[in-house]
């Protein structure tokens, strides 16, 4: 049978609508690498990151009625799946947030090399950008997206109104962004 | 709204991260489909974090996939795929329970129109009234007894073994709708049904799609009084891995509106 060829996110969407096995491989072939990277970020035993993927991957197989484009890209639903099925793995296990978090921490778990895995070879441009990251915009990024707080619940922790944690958080991201959408806005 | 305030607040962030509240992200949501400048500035994030997580992509061990696979497998199985359509109670091969049940209340309510008829008094305006009755019961007649022979005519269809049937299923959860694509063995020619679905609004209608190697190709288009359970001749074809059903405007679209389909099936 020749390749699948997708030229879209919405193909894949109409695909995986279909539930089929050719569907599940371009899934898996483009999108489990990004999924597991993130899930290991969150999870460092990697038994348990490996069954996150795979809790991950039935959740969105299942769940896939429930995403509409309205929603946003594909990716980031699948994404924020993944993210959301590593943190609850964490909590069950009654991982508890530290206290204070240190900004070399901060560093280590944006760049995810808590368990001392090798660096990806981008990783270096990568690590700079984010020391220069503010500890205060970085911290945000950390406890949102590593560790599943809410807005609310990371204002709680930090002792900030709202409305400062939404402007550090965009400032951290738009970090990224101009790192990797370089020539772009 | 003054869009660029919207945007540096990092509502937008804390929306595509899904930190946000419900009501707030919901809220949000629609704030994005009516602004574009707001819906590119989320595409940019989505991007942005995209190519993050891509960064740091980690493969997994290769005999990961196929566990995965059978994982899903598994979960697929579970799932029901039987028609949830009246089961046929083939007695004389017509009635089913529901069908008897149709007609006994629509018995019941001519029987007591007719019965209200004949007590009427004598004054124009009261007979007025009720002739305006009638003619209502007649017409629910006519529309209950013509669904009432399109659905002994799909009975049988079902029972057919020269036919292939493609149940075409919800893709809006919030309704119970879906189309049956009726197949012949060998030629091709389909007949097609719907159930539940929302009438189409001024210049829509609704498309039928099969899907042929991973590509959606063009079924025609549906006319307007196809929203009711009866049968209609379609353009034929063979093969094809799935159908679906999209909401398109009038005239029809090349390509489907991804989230203005309606009802898929798997062939």
């Amino acid at each position: 049978m020749p390749p699948l060829t997708i030229n879209s996110e919405e193909e894949l969407v109409l695909l995986l609508k279909q539930q089929s096995r050719e569907a599940f491989d371009y899934l898996y072939a483009n999108y489990s690498a990004a999924l597991f990277g993130v899930i290991s970020r969150i999870i460092t035993d990697e038994q348990t990151a490996e069954d996150v993927l795979q809790e991950s991957f039935v959740k969105i197989w299942k769940h896939i009625d429930q995403y509409s484009e309205a929603k946003g890209r594909i990716f980031t639903w699948m994404i924020n799946v993944a993210r959301n099925t590593a943190i609850d793995k964490t909590r069950s296990r009654g991982e508890v947030m530290k206290g204070k978090i240190s900004k070399d921490e901060n560093i280590v778990n944006i760049l995810g090399d808590r368990s001392g895995r090798e660096m990806n070879t981008d990783g270096i441009g990568l690590k700079n950008m984010i020391a220069g990251m503010k500890e205060e915009h970085g911290v945000i990024l950390n406890l949102t997206y590593f560790n599943g707080y809410t807005i609310e619940e990371t204002a709680n922790k930090l002792d900030l109104p709202v409305g400062t944690v939404k402007t550090r958080m965009r400032s951290a991201i738009k970090i990224l962004r101009a790192y990797f959408l370089a020539d772009k806005n | 709204m003054n869009t660029q305030e919207y945007i540096e607040s990092g509502i937008l962030e804390a929306y595509v991260l899904d930190t946000l509240p419900t009501a707030e992200r919901l809220q949000v949501a629609q704030d994005i489909a009516k602004y574009p400048e707001l819906a590119a500035e989320v595409a940019a994030i989505e991007e942005t974090m995209f190519r993050f997580a891509t960064s740091q992509a980690r493969t997994p061990k290769p005999d990961l996939k196929e566990k995965v696979w059978n994982a899903l497998q598994h979960e697929s199985g579970r799932k029901s795929r039987v028609v949830d359509f009246t089961s046929p109670q083939v007695s004389n091969g017509r009635s089913s329970i529901r069908l008897a049940a149709s007609w006994i209340l629509l018995a019941g309510s001519v029987a007591a129109n007719i019965w209200m008829f004949t007590r009427v008094s004598s004054t124009n305006k009261e007979a007025e009234l009720l002739k305006e009755r009638l003619n209502l019961v007649q017409n629910r007649q006519d529309s209950l007894s013509n669904g009432l022979s399109a659905y002994s005519e799909q009975m049988n269809l079902l029972a057919d073994t020269t036919m292939n049937t493609v149940v075409m299923r919800s893709m809006k959860p919030e309704a119970a709708m879906f189309g049956i694509l009726f197949i012949k063995k060998g030629t091709g020619d389909m007949y097609l049904s719907l159930h539940g679905m929302p009438t189409p609004p001024p210049g829509k209608q609704y498309q039928l799609w099969v899907i042929k190697d991973g590509k959606p190709v063009d079924m025609g288009i549906l006319p307007k009084d196809m929203t009711t359970a009866k049968l209609r001749k379609m353009q034929g074809t063979t093969g094809g891995q799935a159908f679906a059903i999209s909401l398109e405007k009038e005239g029809g679209s090349p390509v489907p509106t991804m989230d203005q389909i309606f009802v898929l099936g798997k062939v």
